[in-house]
């Protein structure tokens, strides 16, 4: 069985360095994503948006989404799905 | 966002670039929304021209389509200048008036004092509808306890249109003798002496005697003589002394008045001519709102009405003068008409000036004359007879 490393140099640094992507969702109305490198997509039914290391899909009913400051937007409406791909499987299948 | 905000909705192929270009350049866009092949969110009305030049910039097609907040509410005003005029215009009145005085409040009980106050200023140019912050409040107040003896301080303070006078009335001194000339206690009256009743001084004249006007009753210079026998001869040595003659001396004296009614007497008739005249108040100011003031003689009744809102009494109102026209005329009156009149005189007389006597007889003499009547009363009082009269001491 392989064994994985309890603490992670690099996971410390990034999180040290709040370089994490960190999400917070309110209920199914509201989500905050933090360290937003790009919106990709955003229509009434699905937002994408690309982190550092995720690709960040949303789904639900009239989703509307803002962009307050730097790398930093809020999706508001009704949250049904909460999607997270990988940069590395991303781009494998692209 | 201070000055509302903008929607758009652009049109183009795919948004990706758009939104990169929005997150890279960090313009803060709201409820960004991809609807059958538009996009639609909100911006700050400061990122408007901005905006624009990133969709020229970036081929894409961007519509105004609402306008949110103050955005709105000037294009609003913009098409309407009239309303816009009415706000500046208001707001300027509003300026204007909550820097006038209205009334005064003098925080004082004594009307003595309000009225020298309300004249001090009037003559400091401090009257209702004064512009307030040209008021120099230290000026007035030093000029409120110059003029003003009964106050030992003054103190102006501002409640929103009106003026407050707070002060401080100087406690009166305990009344007392200023002065410690001598005095002496001198007759006013013709009439005898009944009782006496003496602080200070020495007695000239005894209860019993009688005294004419000017007589000393009571004497301020005190004279002792003390007699002495050395070798055989009188020594006699003579000290003055002298005080301020006090106390109260009463009798019984005749005075006598004449009342004379004569038989034509001049009185006001009024008329059936009755008037209203009209005047607006603004602040001080009566402004008339008629032509011509009637002429003639008139008693005048006048009631004044301010405008009010909500409880609040403001500085504009009608004051209407109701006059009623009247004229002179001479009545002449029988004998009994004229003896009544002199009588009411007489009454008059008595209820104003010998309340503080006793009256132990009163003869009534009638005498009928071509011109009138005339009545001689001879009032026989007791009280008090005598008053105090200074006099320097000789050097």
């Amino acid at each position: 069985m392989k064994r994985f490393p309890i603490l992670s140099f690099f996971g410390l640094t990034k999180e040290l360095l709040y370089l994490k992507s960190y999400i917070r969702i309110a209920d199914n109305s509201s989500a905050l994503v933090e360290n937003c490198r790009r919106i990709c997509e955003c229509t009434e039914v699905c937002v994408r948006v690309l982190t550092g290391e995720f690709e960040v899909e949303i789904w639900g009913g009239g989703l509307k989404l803002s962009n307050y400051s730097e790398n930093c937007v809020e999706i508001k409406g009704r949250i049904e799905q909460v999607k997270l791909t990988s940069k590395r499987i991303r781009e494998r299948n692209e | 966002m201070i000055w509302g905000s903008v929607d758009f909705k652009v049109f183009g192929d795919g948004y990706a670039r758009l939104l990169k270009e929005i997150s890279r350049r960090n313009v803060p866009a709201r409820d960004i929304c991809e609807k059958d092949s538009y996009l639609f969110f909100r911006l700050s009305a400061e990122y408007r021209k901005y905006f624009e030049r990133l969709c020229e910039e970036l081929n894409y097609e961007c519509e105004l389509t609402e306008f949110h907040g103050a955005v709105k509410l000037l294009r609003f005003i913009k098409k309407r200048a009239g309303i816009a005029a009415g706000i500046v215009f208001t707001c300027g009145m509003l300026t204007f008036l909550s820097n006038i005085a209205v009334s005064f409040e003098v925080l004082s009980d004594d009307e003595v004092i309000c009225e020298k106050i309300y004249d001090v200023l009037e003559a400091e140019k401090i009257t209702p509808g004064c512009w307030i912050p040209d008021l120099d409040y230290p000026v007035i107040e030093r000029a409120l306890q110059k003029h003003i003896d009964e106050i030992s301080w003054a103190g102006i303070t501002r409640q929103g249109n009106r003026l407050i006078i707070d002060v401080v009335e100087n406690i009166p001194e305990p009344k007392g003798f200023k002065t410690r000339l001598p005095s002496n206690l001198v007759a006013c009256e013709n009439g005898v002496i009944e009782e006496l009743d003496i602080l200070d001084g020495q007695v000239k004249i005894g209860v019993g005697s009688g005294v004419t006007k000017g007589d000393i009753v009571v004497g301020g210079e005190i004279v002792t003589v003390k007699t002495s026998w050395d070798t055989g001869a009188e020594v006699t040595e003579t000290n003055i002394s002298y005080a301020r003659s006090m106390g109260s001396v009463k009798g019984t004296f005749e005075r006598v008045m004449t009342f004379t009614q004569p038989f034509e007497e001049r009185c006001e008739k009024l008329l059936d001519n009755e008037q209203t005249v009209t005047y607006l108040n603004f602040f001080s100011a009566d402004i008339p709102l008629f032509a011509k003031m009637p002429k003639g003689y008139y008693k005048s009744t006048s009631e004044c009405e301010r405008l009010k809102i909500l409880g609040a009494e403001l500085p504009i109102g009608t004051t209407k003068v109701n006059l009623q026209e009247y004229d002179f005329s001479t009545k002449i009156l029988t004998e009994e008409q004229a003896l009544e009149l002199a009588s009411d005189k007489a009454y008059n007389y008595e209820q104003n000036f010998l309340t503080d006597y006793e009256i132990k007889d009163r003869k009534a003499e009638k005498k009928v004359t071509d011109s009138g009547v005339e009545l001689t009363v001879t009032y026989t009082l007791y009280g008090e007879m005598c008053k105090e009269a200074e006099f320097f001491i000789s050097k």
